[in-house]
């Protein structure tokens, strides 16, 4: 039977906002699961809904067997199953570290003083910071802070424990301290659910990766899958960081000046080396000459940060088919075009106005 | 510092001097009438027969009204009124305490003295008139005259003891009215006095004296928290009309009482010292007066002690009420504080001991209590609110999660922080209900202020117990603050 078990999730805003459309997954014991997606998506309340800091709307999230938003289910004690580890850290200001360690296991798990503190110095040996039991969490750096919350979380025995962006308030010299902290967990086996925007850190640690979007889970593998191979074009889109200029090309008779300055700009804000800069002004321009352009075409220059890979992607008028398979293109700009291209490609788009076909060619990585 | 310190002494002698030379009046005192005080300043005890009768006659002459019989004399003193309408008979003892003070000789009016009952209580009045017709046809009535109103002291009265009963009488007098009654060596003499032992012996009750001021000893009967009170009250006929009176057992001419300055400067006038030590010495040590000092001070203690702990508590329900999410529940606990925080605490007092309390027969002390609590649940219940609203949502989250329920969140994680913060606050609240509970003399609970505004009234010096009673009173607050800051600290 696997940990956690989550069906159909949905949680609409009283606003009608959809933040959670439909959230199906299922997580076995000794899973480290990152969570990535941009901003906004939900990956935060998704992971909130998990231990009802969020009612969700609709679904089911069924830990041990039990479904924690059904009807008198017992939720302090199911909560008491799954830990978490918060943005903000959330230590207890009224108390010394030791205590803030020792509140819940003595509230809630009925432990002795002396065993829940010799407890809480193992963990606090665990995470490296022993010799500060006896100080207040104003005394401590974040990292420290978020380490601490890390050991009050492992003294209650959770089966989970979910981390909602815990290196996202720190400043990057604490982060790495941090991260140890997690990976020592991930290697002694413990199941966790980790909401990061650290990229590396995500690939190295998960045994999975839920890449989030639009209120659902849109992909999910290995990290090898998604970062090396993402299926999913919005996938790409977030992994590589791209980033896109779109131009319209209405008639034959387009600015060809005003395109080029557009294009520079693009490339100069974007710190694109002048060499590649030419090369793409290049392309442009032959790529539109082989292209008919009545109808009106849809010009878009991709540029990903993360590897740097320079895309030009058009998009044909109705009815238009692929100038690349047509034989009696120009076969000058063809040969530049291959020339400069490591790769062309054409597929069919779904536009507002119907399908249409468009053109993706991949520059060489020069 | 030092010169801080002489400064301040400048100031008090300068209080205590007499006041400046004037012209002498023109008109000698004992043939003043009403006519004369035309364009002047008329003081008049609050709520008697002669301060109702003054506003009526005296239409040209500014009517000052004080609450106590001994205020009327020191403003005499001070020269913020020029005369004063009063008692015939009080004349002699006040004469003692104010030099130079003369009376008119004709009497503006004259009224008999009577007793007033609790309207709810005629049997009792027809039983006193009874008791007040066998004195009088006994010669009772005339001795008791005799010794006190014509001062003749070789004339002996019996005595009486009143033995302790079941039965309690309680009786309603006002503080300092010789010759009718007062307390004197800590015991209460006078003509009412004698008259009432009498009275309760014959009718083997036991005695329970409550001193008021006149104004409140009349409400208090009203409201049945006296069954009978004496306080050389005239018969007038709105009074007839209005109230429960007995008979008369006496009679009172009205006169006008005013200072003869030539007179008055004759006084010796005494050194600085001389004259702080004579008045700390007869406000604490003639009389054993500091004992009043002391009791009233017990009594302020009680009441902020017992007021706090009542406030306190009552506070965490009201805040509980105020931070509901069921609407009709939040909307109870606003009330509660907007009306509680719109009335002033004295106000507040009065309304619990007049009207709401008074058909339960609550010691004055037990009100003082409640309505205090009251009073201060509505402050520490809103500055509660803040502290938790101020707590980071945070906190109740990461509770949330380790698995506490929601009140376990309250209690061992948001409650203690917000109660730090709220502590100096607090401090402040509770030293404001320290100084506050001045205002209970209104409902005849003698607290440290009341006792000093006794003194005041047998010394006839407001000095000595105000300065006595204000030290008291920053050293209270200093002790509660200092107490409460090592509160804090834990």
């Amino acid at each position: 039977m696997s940990l956690l078990t989550i069906e159909h999730l949905r949680k609409t805003y009283d606003n009608g906002l959809d933040v959670l459309k439909n959230v199906t997954a299922t997580i076995e014991k000794g899973e480290v699961i990152s969570i990535i997606g941009p901003s906004g998506t939900g990956k935060s309340t998704f992971l909130r809904c998990l231990n009802l800091l969020e009612q969700p709307t609709g679904g089911k999230v069924i830990i041990d067997g039990q479904d924690i938003l059904a009807r008198g289910a017992k939720v302090n004690e199911l909560r008491r199953k799954m830990g978490m580890v918060f943005q903000s850290f959330n230590l207890f200001d009224h108390l010394t570290i030791l205590e803030n360690i020792c509140l819940a296991p003595m509230k809630l798990l009925k432990k002795s003083r002396e065993e829940s503190e010799k407890r809480a110095h193992e963990l606090l040996e665990l995470v490296g910071l022993d010799d500060k039991a006896d100080c207040y969490p104003k005394q401590l750096s974040g990292g420290q802070k978020q380490r601490i919350a890390i050991a009050r979380c492992l003294a209650m025995d959770p089966e989970i424990i979910l981390f909602d962006e815990p290196t996202s308030a720190l400043d990057p010299t604490m982060v790495s301290e941090v991260l140890g902290v997690i990976r020592m967990l991930a290697k002694k086996g413990m199941t966790m659910l980790i909401v990061t925007h650290e990229m590396r850190f995500a690939h190295d640690v998960s045994t999975r990766i839920f890449y989030m979007d639009q209120g659902v889970i849109f992909e999910d593998g290995t990290p090898d899958e998604i970062f090396g191979h993402p299926k999913k074009e919005r996938t790409k889109a977030f992994i590589q960081r791209i980033i896109n200029l779109k131009y319209d090309i209405a008639s034959p008779r387009y600015d060809l000046y005003d395109l080029n300055a557009k294009v520079i700009e693009f490339c100069t804000k974007h710190f694109i080396p002048y060499r590649r800069q030419q090369n793409l002004l290049l392309l442009v321009e032959e790529t539109l000459q082989i292209t008919p352009l009545k109808g009106g075409v849809e010009l878009t220059v991709s540029y990903a940060e993360n590897g740097g890979e320079l895309a030009l992607h058009v998009i044909l008028p109705e009815g238009q088919s692929s100038p690349l398979k047509n034989k009696d293109a120009d076969k000058l700009s063809m040969d530049i075009i291959k020339g400069l291209c490591a790769e062309t490609k054409d597929d069919v788009v779904e536009t507002p106005l119907g399908p249409r076909i468009r053109i993706s060619l991949t520059m060489k990585a020069v | 510092m030092k010169k801080l310190f002489y400064l301040l002494l400048l100031v008090l002698t300068a209080c205590q001097q007499q006041p400046k030379k004037q012209e002498a009046e023109t008109k000698p005192i004992k043939d003043w009438t009403l006519d004369d005080l035309r364009g002047k300043k008329m003081g008049t005890l609050t709520g008697s027969a002669q301060d109702l009768y003054a506003a009526e006659n005296c239409r040209e002459t500014e009517i000052v009204r004080f609450d106590i019989t001994s205020d009327l004399f020191v403003a005499l003193q001070s020269r913020k009124v020029d005369a004063v309408l009063y008692e015939g008979t009080c004349f002699a003892d006040i004469a003692k305490q104010c030099p130079g003070l003369e009376m008119s000789d004709s009497a503006v009016t004259s009224w008999p003295i009577v007793a007033a009952v609790t309207p709810t209580k005629p049997e009792l009045c027809a039983d006193f008139n009874s008791f007040l017709s066998d004195s009088r046809n006994e010669g009772y009535l005339d001795l008791l005259s005799r010794h006190f109103v014509a001062g003749d002291e070789k004339v002996k009265i019996p005595v009486t003891d009143v033995a302790p009963s079941d039965n309690v009488l309680r009786v309603g007098v006002i503080g300092a009215n010789q010759p009718w009654g007062s307390l004197r060596n800590e015991e209460w003499v006078g003509l009412e006095i004698e008259m009432m032992k009498r009275y309760c012996a014959s009718r083997h009750l036991s005695m329970d004296i409550k001193p008021y001021n006149f104004n409140g000893l009349l409400s208090a009967l009203q409201s049945g928290l006296v069954d009978i009170a004496v306080a050389a009250i005239c018969d007038t006929p709105e009074r007839r009309k209005n109230m429960l009176l007995s008979d008369p057992y006496a009679a009172s001419p009205t006169v006008i009482m005013a200072i003869n300055q030539a007179k008055a400067e004759t006084h010796v006038s005494k050194g600085l010292w001389n004259t702080v030590y004579d008045g700390i010495y007869s406000t604490l040590v003639v009389e054993n007066r500091y004992k009043l000092i002391l009791d009233g001070y017990e009594m302020t203690i009680v009441i902020t002690l017992f007021a706090t702990l009542l406030g306190t508590l009552l506070s965490f329900g009201i805040c509980y009420l105020r931070m509901n999410r069921r609407r009709w529940l939040s909307c109870m606990g606003s009330a509660y504080i907007s009306i509680i925080r719109g009335l002033p605490v004295l106000v507040l007092l009065m309304i619990l001991y007049y009207v709401v309390l008074a058909p339960f027969d609550m010691p004055g002390v037990t009100v003082a209590v409640i309505a205090f609590g009251i009073n201060l649940a509505a402050y520490v219940s809103e500055m509660l609110r803040s502290g938790i609203e101020g707590i980071d949502r945070g906190q109740t989250e990461a509770g949330l999660a380790l698995g506490f329920s929601r009140a376990q969140t309250f209690f061992y994680i948001v409650l203690p922080q917000a109660v730090k913060r709220v502590m100096p606050m607090y401090k402040g609240e509770i030293i404001s209900l320290l100084k506050s509970t001045s205002v209970v003399g209104y409902i005849a609970v003698v607290d440290i202020t009341k006792a000093s505004d006794l003194i005041r009234s047998q010394t006839f010096d407001a000095f000595p117990p105000l300065i006595i009673v204000a030290l008291i009173y920053m050293a209270s607050a200093w002790i509660l603050g200092t107490l409460l800051n090592q509160l804090i600290r834990k």
